[in-house]
This record gives structure tokens, C-alpha cells and sequence, in this order.
């Protein structure tokens, strides 16, 4: 079986986030970028699988500058036997619709049997990418996966997946794409063998212009403007017994009328 | 037109629908094209026109299919995909959900649509669609320009204002007929719901949260009952979620949900910038914490310093007597 992950390197969660001044990006420099964590869960969860059927061929890729390596390095690290990296330096200020068309023309001879991605990038926020890649290759997509089992006589996989209020189950048969939410999997580190092997292997290359020659003019959406999110106003710390503090509390969010 | 998806969960109309409509009005007016709600499956009802018009929709675009009573992935795909080839809106409006996220992906891409998920604002500047989004989780705010016709996008729950004093009118009926060929790749097992009001933190208008602070998942309870006392939907930070103090499905956060309650009450919970950035645009915050340093009171609106395990019980009698929970 073909497995290929959608990747993609974004800040870690735990950094703050400083505008440039052309308020239409962030200052990279020193910002501590990793693997997507929704996109971990999604390699993890291919590696299981690749670990409890045998035969089985896992594919990380992205689309990203030469700084993104770091990161198929620790997909490989982790146990992916291939990484691939679509790029051309014109691509500066890249559109999803874009990327989406880029991974999706390098997937359409790859033909993978199962195609994971995360929920979301932890950067744009956007859960598009995988779905149009899906949808480009003719391929079902399931969102928000908690639970996968892969149904080797039906040549399929149920999932479970996160609905407001609560879960549902399907039934898909393969190929099909899949999106991986938090709660899937555990992922594992990458061992020291593992970064030591994974240091050795080389990751294609792909350039995207000669992927997609009019990729530019595929955008289909601008970044106009980055900003930081509005200040919240001074808040009000309340002072006295808890039982005061309570009622004030109490007194004040009615006042509000938000109780 | 611009038009908006509209879909009945639990026999009737979710807030959000009355959210997005509201948002249909508001871009009505720079784009001058009429408002219709797309209801699919069964045939809408006297009822469904006078509640959905008087929330705005001029119109109701009744695609009568059973195929699409409720959610499946690809009748849904097909469905729209179609309804937007002979429609030709020029703004189309989903709900922020699984479903609405998961939908919106595939028939902007399978299109080729402009689109932007996750949205706060819609603004038209001169004839082009200019949508608000929070990225990083919130820690900044990115404004998209749609470079091409239609625009789709999806709008988080309980963050656009509803428009008060709408006329009453009743909208228009129109029954549109759909062509969806069963997809057998794709086979909805079942649902199951969780019944769990505490965990349904999208369309929570309070959410009362849970953080280290709570010292154990034996503490969770006690939090519980705050939080039905008053309604809310209980919440938590990553760290004590992934201790494994309570379920994913409650976290919020860079990495869990992002909420917009009308009222997010913080319960120990320190404030590490993943989780500031999941819940910082609630529209009123409260921080309970022990640690008159701790980051969540940056945040808050009005703050608490004290022992969770005496102020929490307090709260809970008085929120009682209050919302009469």
C-alpha cells in the first residue's frame, strides 16, 4: 500500500507571533518552526499502520523552502520511508489553492492508496488544503479522524471522527483521503537511529514551476493584511471575601448581560 | 445572490443560521444581490419560510432530495456543486462546523472557488470580498481579498452579530430539483450522540474552563457542576488534557478549539499563549487563579485571585439562584 502525508512546517505553538511591518507576514527569524501537530498525528498514524500490515510505503510531503527539510527529516526520523519537497523560490507569498494544486499534480502519477493530512495547519488555520488535494485526485475526503481501522478484506477504512455533539462512524472504501485530529494517536519521537538513518536518506525535489508553470496565476486569494488581534481593555480585579468577590462577580456579568 | 447554507440540526434551525444571515444582509449591501437560504432535503415547511425571512433570507432555494436529509460527504459535495453552477451566487455562507468545514474544502476546491474558513468579518470593498480571519489560532488576524467570483466562506458560531428589527417577511419558496448519484465509496455507519451538553463548546454562548489549578481529574466535577449550574459548556487547557485529566473534545486552545463564547470564566488556568490564543476573543473573561501573576489575568475582564476549591463551590450556589439552573 501507498501511503502519502501532506505535511507542513509551522511556528510552534508555544511562540508568540511578531507582525513585519509590511503587515503581510511574520518575522521568521529566530521563531522556532516544527512538523504541524495535526499533521504528526496524521505521519503517526500511517507509520501504525504501515507497522501492522507489512508491506507499505510512507510518503511525507510538502511544499515549503529549503528551511522545511528540517521537518521531512523528522518525518523520516519518525519512521517515513520517503520525502518529497515541491518548491520554487518565485513562491514567496504562497496561496493555499496553489499549494493544493501543486501536491495534487505531483500526486496524480503517485496515485497513493491512502492520503492523510492534518485537520489544519497551525499557522493559517485554513483545513483547505487537504481536501481540494482529495478533490483534484477524485478521492473521498473525511475531516477531524479520532479513530482509524483499516479493513483489509473490504479494502477499506472505518473512521470515527469529531461532529458537534458528537461522533460519527463511516464506512470508505480505498483510495480515499483522510483528515487527522487530535486524539487519533500518541506519536512517537523520532529514535537516534531513526534521526541517524533519516540523515542519510535524500528528499526529492521537486520545482513547482515546472510542476505547475502558471501557478502564480492560480491564486485565488490575497493576503492584504497581518495584524495583532484587538487589545482587550484593562480587565477589573474584584477584591474581598470570596463570598463578596462571588456577588460582585455575579452583579457585574449581569450587568453586562452576559448571564 | 449570496446564499446561505441552511440546515436544521436536532428538528430545528441552529443560532448560526440566523448568524450567517445576518452577515448575508450586511454584504447585501455592497454587493446589491438578493439573499436566499439553501435548505436541503425534506421540503420546507410554512414555518421554515416565516422564521427563516424574518432572520433575512428573501428567498429559499429548497433543494428536495432525500439524499441529502442529512450529511453525507459526497450526496452534500454533489448537491452544492451543482446548485452553484445554476445559481451563480456571489457569496456563499456555510457554518464553521465539521461538516460545514469539511464541505466547504471540497466544493471550493472541486470549483475552484475563492474561500476563507473560520471567518469574523466580511467586508466589501469596491465590489470585492474582503474577509477577516484569525490565524495562529488568534494570535493575529489576517484580512483576505478574494481575487476571483464567487467567494465561499465559513463562519465560526456565536461571532457575527445578529441584525435586530428585521422586517417580517415571509421568504419565497423555491423547490429546486437535484441530480445526486449515490457515491458507495462513502457509507455514514451511524452517529452517535454524546449527549453531553458540557462538551459542546462551538455554539456555547458560556464556557466555563478548567486548568491546572484543579490539581486532579477528581476536581473536573466540581467544575462540572459550575458549569451546569449556569449552562455553559466546560472547557479546559492542553496541559490538563493531555495528562489525561479529561477528553480532547474539551480543549481549547492552539491545538483544541478555538471559542468565542459570550462569557469564558478560566479556572485555574495559567495562560500559556496557546491557550490565550484559543479563547482571547470571548466577548467577556473571567480569571479565577491563585497566582496574582499569572498571564490569564492580562486577559481577563475581571479577576478573581483565591482558592479555586473555596470560590468555585461559592459561585456555583449563587449562579443557581441567579440563572435558577
Amino acid at each position: 500500500m501507498k501511503i502519502t502525508v501532506l505535511v507542513k512546517q509551522v511556528p510552534d505553538t508555544a511562540t508568540q507571533i511578531q507582525i513585519k511591518s509590511d503587515h503581510l507576514g511574520i518575522v521568521e527569524d529566530g521563531v522556532k518552526v516544527v512538523l504541524s501537530p495535526y499533521d504528526e498525528f496524521a505521519v503517526e498514524e500511517a507509520l501504525r499502520l504501515k507497522e501492522k500490515i507489512g508491506d507499505c510505503e510512507v510518503t511525507a510531503l510538502t511544499v515549503g523552502p529549503s528551511q522545511t527539510a528540517e521537518m521531512l527529516r523528522s518525518c523520516m526520523a519518525m519512521g517515513a520511508d520517503r520525502a518529497v519537497r515541491i518548491w520554487d523560490k518565485s513562491l514567496e507569498k504562497i496561496d493555499p489553492y496553489v499549494t493544493a494544486l501543486l501536491l495534487a499534480k505531483k500526486l496524480e502519477s503517485a496515485k497513493p492508496d491512502l492520503l492523510w493530512c492534518g485537520r489544519q495547519a497551525v499557522d493559517d488555520d485554513m483545513g483547505y488544503v487537504g481536501g481540494v488535494v482529495a478533490e483534484k485526485l477524485g478521492l473521498p475526503f473525511v475531516a477531524q479522524v479520532t479513530r482509524f481501522e483499516y479493513l483489509v478484506d473490504k479494502k477499506a477504512v472505518k473512521v470515527v471522527r469529531q461532529i458537534e455533539g458528537g461522533e460519527e462512524t463511516l464506512e470508505v472504501l480505498l483510495p480515499c483521503a483522510l483528515s487527522a485530529q487530535k486524539g487519533l494517536n500518541e506519536p512517537r519521537y523520532p529514535s537516534l537511529t531513526g534521526m541517524m538513518k533519516a540523515k542519510k536518506k535524500e528528499i526529492e525535489e521537486v520545482n513547482a514551476i515546472e510542476l505547475l508553470p502558471n501557478a502564480a496565476e492560480e491564486a485565488r486569494t490575497t493576503v492584504i493584511d497581518l495584524s495583532p488581534p484587538p487589545q482587550r481593555p484593562p480587565g477589573k480585579m474584584l477584591q474581598g471575601t470570596p463570598e463578596e468577590m462571588v456577588k460582585e462577580l455575579i452583579h457585574e456579568l449581569r450587568g453586562r448581560k452576559v448571564l | 445572490m449570496i446564499l446561505v447554507l441552511a440546515e436544521k440540526r436536532d428538528g430545528k434551525f441552529p443560532r448560526v443560521t440566523q448568524e450567517l444571515l445576518s452577515e448575508a444582509i450586511r454584504a447585501k449591501r455592497g454587493l446589491n444581490v438578493p439573499v436566499a437560504a439553501l435548505v436541503p432535503g425534506k421540503a420546507v415547511e410554512e414555518a421554515d419560510a416565516e422564521l427563516l425571512g424574518s432572520w433575512g433570507a428573501e428567498k429559499i432555494l429548497n433543494a428536495v432530495n432525500p439524499a441529502v436529509e442529512r450529511y453525507h460527504p459526497e450526496s452534500h459535495k454533489q448537491m452544492l456543486i451543482e446548485i452553484i453552477r445554476t445559481q451563480k451566487p456571489a457569496l456563499i455562507l456555510m457554518a464553521g462546523t465539521t461538516y460545514g468545514r469539511e464541505l466547504a474544502s471540497v466544493v471550493s476546491g472541486s470549483l475552484g472557488i475563492a474561500y476563507a474558513n473560520d471567518c469574523i468579518e466580511l467586508q466589501i470593498q469596491n465590489g470585492k470580498v474582503v474577509a477577516t480571519r484569525p490565524v495562529y489560532a488568534g494570535k493575529a488576524r489576517a484580512k483576505i481579498e478574494a481575487r476571483t467570483s464567487p467567494f465561499m466562506a465559513t463562519f465560526r458560531p456565536n461571532m457575527c452579530k445578529v441584525e435586530e428589527n428585521l422586517a417580517k417577511q415571509k421568504a419565497a419558496v423555491d423547490k429546486i430539483s437535484v441530480t445526486i448519484s449515490e457515491d458507495k465509496r462513502v457509507s455514514v455507519l451511524g452517529v452517535q450522540a454524546s449527549g453531553d451538553l458540557l462538551a459542546n463548546l462551538a455554539d456555547a454562548r458560556i464556557i466555563v474552563s478548567g486548568g491546572r489549578g484543579l490539581q486532579g481529574p477528581e476536581n473536573f466535577p466540581m467544575l462540572a457542576e459550575l458549569a451546569k449550574s449556569m449552562g455553559a459548556a466546560l472547557g479546559a487547557s492542553r496541559m490538563v488534557v493531555d495528562a489525561g485529566w479529561i477528553e480532547h473534545k474539551h480543549q481549547v486552545g492552539q491545538t483544541g478549539r478555538t471559542v468565542t463564547p459570550d462569557l469564558y470564566i478560566a479556572c485555574g488556568i495559567s495562560g500559556a499563549i496557546q491557550h490565550l490564543a484559543g479563547m482571547s476573543s470571548a466577548k467577556c473573561i473571567v480569571a479565577i487563579n491563585k497566582d496574582p501573576e499569572a498571564p490569564i489575568f492580562k486577559v481577563a475582564d475581571y479577576g478573581i485571585v483565591g482558592d479555586l476549591f473555596e470560590i468555585i463551590p461559592i459561585l456555583t450556589r449563587e449562579m443557581r439562584t441567579v440563572v435558577g439552573g
